[in-house]
């Protein structure tokens, strides 16, 4: 079972992509802001980060960039209600970047598609 | 030959000396009678009778003389009454024995004696009666001369003048009265005495003198001064008959109150500061006072100089003041010039009276000179400057009425605008009487779009009788310019001055460089044309044309355009054209060039103020796009802020629906309501979609781009506030930067924002640079900034979205502008130093690459 970190500030929007994401199948914590998600990375164990940018405090951008230096391996989407940035996001070590919708299917392929790759990686490294 | 004389000798008691017995014998017969009877009978000749005073038979002489047959001589040393014996009839008294002086006289009487020989003379018996008559006629007569002496010698004895008589012997023979008194002596002391003793009573030498007249016999005259200081006039006076000395008359006179007040009269002369001088008749000086050789220049004695001579006169006496006092006795003025030897000339006032006149003639003149120079000199100074103050007077009056017009022409140039009106001004100045007083003038301009100098204005009469009648209307001094214009334009409508024909055939092409038109106008000189006819400079034509023999060019013009030419002529005074009114015609085309100037610089001006004015319609036609441009994106990021903001409830109220959607078949009847919930979130999702489409980066619009233009009309737009910020904009705008494939609008949006950064950042002022370069490929932009900088930990930030320093925006332009370079395959960086400065490179590609992905942003609203 596949553990995701959502960091969403928006609370009712964290519950329903918490929702929709368990229905999936996987296990998802939420953050609200990228300092408790930073805080959270190094102690709890996740296969993939979702990060909302704009935020009180920190922006996803600034967190992911805390996160990875801790988790040089933990995948990240940045989720957000802006499109315009979309062609950033790799500069931001981002590995995908998926804009907010009421149709979840964008973030669960992307999901799904990450967490293959990566399975595939380490079966290749096993 | 001389005849024989007879002669009778009768000496009673003196011996007849030889030498006359002998002198006697070689003109005659000599016959010594012993007494006067023994004389022979009928005896022809001559009778000499030697015998002293006291023993003179005088009635025998009487008797014998009264014969007119014998003369008869007596010979009779220290005879007294030698009257009385000629009233008898003698023929001679000799009172000497010289032998030549009794031969000569006995010679005459014997000449005389024959003269009436051979007349017969009748023996009268009544001769003793009548001759006793006579006698006794001649005794009244004696004594009547007697009283007469006496009463002649009483009145000699009264003259206030000594008068002493001499006898040739020097034996004195009277003393006159004043004499007695003036040496106190009594005369008896001095009759009959020798001149001795005169000497003795006058304390004189008066002998030696004495015996000098005697030898000379001639008058003497000195002046003494005797023991008693008296001066003394004496005169000699010889009395002289025949050639025989008689006596001598020695004149004392006492002249010493005379001298003493002549010499008074003199220290009087000669104190006066005047010269005086007394002429005589001959006109020469006979007494001047010091002044006078003075002011004549006599170092030595100017007394017996000629008038002439003194007064280095050439002039003829007729007219002289000095001279009339001769002829009628009267004072008389006048002025003579004298030139000093050393040649400095001297005004004279000459007063002039006559002295000491015989009858109606003065014998001498005085004058006295004034020496009027100074005031002579000051006066010919004054009416010289009298007469010089007239003419500056007269200069000054026909100044000030040149000036007068001058400024009137100043004036009313001021107020004219119309070019034609001026030129009228102009031309009717230069013909006025009391301004420039030409006759005719001539405005020739030259038509840039003929290449022609071609007459266009003139003013003035045509012929004389125009003259006449335009000049008479003007007459009064008072006319002011606009009266003579007023006037000049009626007479123009009513009579269509000839001239106005005249001017319109003055044309001549700037070729010409033998025409004085030409010339004038290519030099910028004025000309003079004095002789037109035979001018080289002059063209035959326009002689005829003009009619003028002078006349006078100046050119119109300003510093570096010459605009045409002023003629003036005197056609109808013929008067000639001085330099004087040569001058003037300079200032009035001074004028004249200033108010056409002033008339071409104000079209000029009117021009600019039209292009000024469109210009500025552009601007604001600029700032107000620039406006809407900032509305509509104002408009836009709130919209992209709102649709965010709907979004995630939007995302949410979906996701639950969809979430719930699930959990219902699709035969519950709240699955469809559910179903209802889930569409219409995502239809209200699109048209988030659609909004935030519209305000983030668009696709692209590409087109033909020329980013100078673009860089260009944003600093139009923003000059206005970088002017209030106190920016200085510099652009450095390469014109030769190709056009480029890009979107325009989306350009103008990234210079925008780069420009307003700039801005933002130099809130004290500065200087804003914008600069275009190209390459083989690209085109450069650079966008530099004299402003705060950036901090260091800000530099990795700016391209980030939500991140902003300014208090306004959120931090979506530096973003937006790094999104749409990307979409255009370009790149944009910077450079900063904090503090200092900022430099934002952009670097665009000429040509899109074909085919490929535009940059398009969206991927999807999904």
């Amino acid at each position: 079972m596949a553990r995701l970190l959502l960091v969403e500030d928006d609370i009712n929007f964290a519950k329903t992509c918490k929702i929709q994401l368990e229905e999936e199948g996987y296990e998802v914590e939420v953050c609200h802001s990228g300092e408790e998600a930073v805080e959270l990375i190094p102690k709890e164990k996740f296969d993939l980060v979702i990060l909302d940018i704009r935020m009180p405090g920190i922006s996803g951008i600034d967190a992911l960039e805390k996160i990875i230096k801790k988790d040089r391996t933990l995948p990240a989407i940045i989720y957000t209600a802006y499109p315009i940035y979309k062609e950033n996001f790799l500069t931001w070590l981002a590995d995908e970047y998926v804009v907010k919708s009421s149709d979840f299917s964008e973030l669960k392929e992307k999901i799904h598609s990450i967490l293959e790759k990566k399975r595939k990686k380490e079966e290749s490294k096993e | 030959m001389e005849q024989k004389v007879n002669i009778a000798i009768y000496h009673p008691d003196i011996p007849i000396p030889g030498d006359i017995t002998d002198g006697l014998k070689s003109i005659g017969e000599i016959e010594e009678i012993p007494t006067i009877d023994s004389l022979p009978a009928g005896f022809k000749g001559v009778l000499l009778i030697f015998t002293r005073e006291d023993n003179l038979p005088l009635n025998d002489v009487k008797r014998i003389s009264s014969n007119n047959d014998i003369e008869v001589i007596i010979v009779c040393p220290g005879i007294p009454e030698k009257q009385k014996l000629y009233q008898l009839g003698v023929f001679a008294v000799i009172d000497s024995t010289v032998p030549e002086e009794i031969i000569h006289t006995a010679a005459n009487a014997g000449r005389l004696a024959r003269s009436t020989e051979g007349s017969i003379i009748s023996k009268d018996p009544g001769l003793q009666e009548r001759c006793d008559a006579i006698e006794k006629l001649l005794e009244d007569a004696s004594r009547e001369l007697v009283e007469k002496n006496r009463f002649l010698m009483g009145i000699v004895d009264n003259i206030p003048v000594g008068i002493v008589s001499l006898d040739p012997n020097g034996r004195i023979t009277y003393v006159s009265c004043a004499f007695e008194s003036l040496f106190s002596t009594p005369r008896n002391k001095l009759l009959d005495r020798e001149i001795d003793t005169l000497s003795d009573v006058m304390e004189q030498d008066i002998s030696t003198v004495f015996q000098e007249v005697l030898e000379t016999h001639r008058l003497k005259a000195e002046t003494i001064e005797d023991s008693q200081r008296r001066i003394l006039s004496i005169r000699w006076i010889p009395i002289l008959e025949g050639e025989l000395l008689q006596n001598i008359l020695l004149l004392v006179e006492d002249t010493t109150a005379q001298i003493r007040y002549k010499q008074w009269i003199e220290t009087i002369l000669e104190s006066l500061g005047d010269a005086v001088c007394i002429l005589d008749r001959e006109k020469k000086v006979v007494w001047a006072n010091q002044k006078m050789k003075e002011l004549f220049g006599y170092h030595s004695e100017i007394i017996g100089a000629d008038c002439k001579e003194v007064f280095k006169c050439e002039k003829d006496c007729e007219n002289c003041p000095l001279f009339a006092p001769f002829i009628d006795q009267k004072t008389h003025h006048g002025t003579r010039e004298y030139t000093t030897t050393e040649g400095d000339k001297k005004f004279l006032d000459l007063t002039a009276a006559g002295m000491k006149p015989v009858g109606d003639m003065a014998q001498q003149v005085v004058a006295v000179i004034k020496d009027v120079t100074e005031r002579e000199n000051l006066y010919n100074d004054v009416a010289s400057a009298k007469e010089n103050l007239a003419i500056i007077n007269r200069s000054l009056n026909e100044k000030l009425s040149q000036m007068r017009m001058i400024i009137e022409l100043s004036d009313t140039l001021q107020v004219t605008s119309d070019l034609d009106e001026i030129l009228h001004i102009i031309l009717t100045a230069v013909t006025a009487q009391q301004g420039l007083g030409f006759n005719r003038a001539f405005l020739v301009l030259h038509n840039p779009e003929t290449g022609r100098l071609e007459g266009r204005f003139a003013v003035g009469p045509s012929d004389p009788e125009e003259a006449g009648r335009i000049w008479h209307q003007l007459k009064d001094d008072g006319a002011s310019l606009r009266e003579i214009l007023s006037l000049y334009k009626y007479e123009e409508e009513k009579h269509r001055l000839g001239i106005n024909n005249t001017v319109k055939k003055i044309t001549c092409q700037l070729s010409q460089d033998d025409n004085v038109l030409v010339r004038a106008f290519k030099t910028r000189t004025p000309y003079l044309v004095t002789d037109a006819a035979n001018d080289p400079l002059v063209p035959r034509e326009m002689y005829e044309l003009l009619g003028a023999d002078s006349f006078a060019v100046i050119p119109l013009g300003s510093k570096d355009t010459t605009y045409g030419l002023l003629l003036a002529d005197n056609i109808i005074t013929k008067a000639p054209i001085e330099q004087k009114q040569l001058n003037l015609l300079k200032v009035a085309a001074n004028h004249a060039s200033l108010a056409i100037e002033r008339y071409y610089l104000g079209e000029k001006l009117a021009e600019k103020i039209k292009e000024l004015k469109k210009a500025t319609k552009a601007l604001m036609e600029n700032q107000e796009k620039l406006i809407n441009a900032e509305r509509l994106s104002a408009i836009g990021q709130m919209a992209a802020q709102i649709a965010h903001e709907i979004r995630h409830p939007l995302s949410t109220i979906g996701g639950m629906a969809q979430t719930c959607l699930k959990r219902f078949d699709p035969s519950d009847p709240l699955y469809e309501r559910i179903k209802i919930i889930v569409d219409e979130s995502k239809r209200l999702e699109n048209i988030v979609n659609n909004v935030l489409d519209f305000s983030r980066a668009r696709h692209p619009n590409i087109q033909e781009t020329d980013v100078n233009e673009v860089l260009h009309s944003i600093i139009g737009a923003i000059s206005m506030e970088a002017i209030k910020s106190n920016i200085i904009i510099r652009e450095n705008l390469d014109e030769t930067l190709p056009l480029i494939e890009a979107d325009k609008d989306q350009l103008f949006q990234v210079f925008l924002n780069l420009v307003k950064n700039a801005i933002s950042a130099m809130p004290k002022g500065g200087k804003l640079e914008i600069t275009t370069r190209k390459d083989v490929s690209n085109v450069w932009v650079e966008v530099s900034d004299t402003g705060i900088g950036i901090a260091p930990e800000n530099v990795d930030k700016i391209f980030k979205p939500f991140f902003t320093t300014k208090s306004t925006g959120i931090g979506l332009g530096l973003p937006i502008t790094y999104q749409i370079i990307n979409n255009h395959h370009g790149s944009i960086w910077f450079t900063t130093q904090e503090g200092k400065r900022t430099t934002f490179y952009v670097k665009l590609p000429i040509k899109q690459p074909k085919g490929g992905d535009n940059g398009e942003a969206t991927s999807g609203g999904g």
